[in-house]
């Protein structure tokens, strides 16, 4: 613990915490959204969808800017998305099976792609997240993400709530439903790609996931989710770091491995809605 | 029967009345409901009966605005309704709902009073006063910090309810309230409806059970994508009305 204390001296360290810390809260509230939709595998397909769409940006652009990278992962989902419920409608193939077949490509090709560019390294932190190099820039655009998921989702949470609980009782209560989806999707996306540098593109499901369900096994007040979320997802984040850096693990993996051991103490825990209640009678 | 709309101008009840005026609605090339006109007042319960497929649902939708009509006006109080009114309230068949939702009975009542609230205005005293009442109304008051899948199939009925009145809906279009419930929570469900219309609210529901169909509503609709009959449910509900569209 001392070398973990002696590291806050570093400001390479100051930052990866405060990255962490903003990062944490912005996905740990989100995941309140994923749980309450019940989609926790499609967002897993949504993820690998968004590589390719950014390196074929990069490639396109030649910069790595997390502009571009929203842009690229923007079309690349609504390409697959698109695709895979067309292709579902028109033919015999369940949407499920389309879904998975185009974003194991879409990743494939993101993953051959990656060697063609001249920032590969760099893209490289992209797939596994590299916390500890973000620089003050990276800072700044991570607290822009923030401030715009947390201020979109609380000016809209009732409509978004409703929605998500309901969507027919929702749109009878005069809510754009589709404008709900919408918003939420497009946040989604910029959740996900502010948390790519952290923990990298495959990981960063288990921190848009885990913090909700753990909070979820606790209790029924649905406020709770969103904000114990993101205290859970924050916090989580900051002991990865302090515990991943002078035991030298990887910092991204060490954040989701904190989150799936809280989750699974949890459970075990939950007396009310967790295997706990499976003991108490 | 009372015609007295909740919290309404007491002195225009003769105008609380719903028009639903030539509604069609497709599906594709299916034609779900075909002509279908009709009128009714604040104080009825009428039952949508028919068989499987009959639009039942698609009518309760329509008039709810979830399906856009091809043709047709529904007016309510004499103004012709856009697409949606805060005055009516739409309560979707059980299997629809995703019970495990995290929230408590109240919370989902609360609900409720989103639309009159917006994005920013605080949830005041007053809006408490009317979730209390809601509550209270349904007899859930004691059943409020449950979670809502913690509750029997009547009980989760009478939380819908509630929600609409918390919403201060004046019409409640009910899609199947009745199915699954055991006789003891039929009977509650029934009573509630009775005491909704007898405060003045106009309660719409799709229904299969013939037998309890009179005992419940006082207006009934032979319905297969258009309508057969419409009127009080003890002259619809006749052998050869029932012969008829059961049979053809």
């Amino acid at each position: 613990m001392r070398a973990a204390i002696d590291l806050l001296e570093f400001s390479y360290f100051q930052r990866a915490l405060i990255a962490a810390i903003l990062i944490g809260f912005t996905n740990g509230f989100f995941s309140g959204f994923v749980l309450l939709r019940r989609n926790a595998l499609s967002l897993s397909a949504l993820s690998h969808t968004m590589l390719p769409g950014i390196v074929v940006m990069v490639l396109l652009t030649g910069v790595l800017s997390q502009t571009n990278a929203f842009l690229g992962a923007l079309l690349a989902s609504l390409i697959v998305g698109l695709s895979s419920y067309l292709i579902s409608k028109n033919s015999r193939i369940p949407q499920g099976t389309a879904l998975t077949i185009f974003y194991t490509t879409a990743f494939a090709i993101g993953i051959s792609l990656i060697p063609k560019l001249s920032i590969a390294q760099e893209m490289d932190g992209w797939l596994f997240g590299n916390i500890l190099a973000v620089s003050n820039g990276d800072l700044w655009t991570f607290f822009l993400i923030a401030m715009v998921t947390l201020l979109s989702s609380t000016t809209f949470m009732r409509p978004l709530l409703i929605t998500l609980f309901e969507p027919n009782v929702a749109a009878a209560q005069g809510v754009p439903v589709r404008w709900m989806n919408c918003l939420l999707y497009s946040q989604l996306i910029l959740a996900l790609v502010g948390s790519y540098q952290a923990v990298g593109s495959i990981l960063s499901i288990g921190l848009l996931v885990a913090p909700a369900a753990i909070v979820s096994l606790f209790t029924n007040k649905t406020s709770l989710l969103f904000w114990g979320g993101g205290i859970i997802g924050a916090l989580s984040s900051a002991l990865a770091i302090f515990i991943s850096v002078p035991f030298d693990l990887p910092t991204g993996p060490a954040i989701v491995i904190v989150l799936g051991l809280i989750f699974i103490i949890s459970v075990i825990f939950s007396s009310r809605y967790g295997l706990g209640k499976l003991f108490s009678k | 029967m009372s015609e007295d709309c909740p919290s309404c101008d007491h002195s225009h009840h003769h105008k609380h009345a719903l028009h639903v005026e030539s509604i069609s609605v497709r599906y594709h090339k299916n034609l779900a409901l075909e002509d279908v006109s009709f009128d009714t007042q604040c104080g009825h319960a009428v039952a949508l009966l028919g068989p499987n497929g009959a639009g039942k649902s698609t009518l309760l939708k329509t008039i709810a605005g979830l399906i856009p009509r091809s043709a047709g006006i529904v007016r309510w109080r004499n103004q012709p309704v856009k697409k949606w009114s805060r005055e009516f309230a739409y309560l979707p068949q059980s299997e629809e709902v995703n019970w495990d939702f995290p929230i408590t009975v109240r919370g989902m009542v609360e609900m409720g009073r989103y639309p009159q609230l917006g994005a920013f205005k605080k949830f005041s005293s007053h809006d408490e006063e009317v979730v209390d009442h809601a509550l209270e109304l349904m007899h859930m008051a004691e059943l409020g910090h449950r979670q809502i899948n913690e509750l029997s199939g009547g009980q989760k009925q009478r939380a819908f309810l509630a929600r609409a009145i918390a919403q201060e809906a004046h019409v409640m279009l009910l899609d199947e309230p009745f199915t699954g419930l055991d006789r003891e929570h039929s009977a509650q469900l029934q009573q509630v409806i009775r005491q909704l219309t007898k405060d003045g609210r106009l309660i719409i529901a799709s229904h299969h059970d013939l037998n309890t169909a009179e005992d419940i509503f006082d207006q009934a609709m032979l319905l297969k994508r258009n309508i057969h009959a419409f009127g009080a449910t003890k002259d619809v509900l006749t052998n050869s009305q029932l012969d008829a569209l059961y049979k053809s």
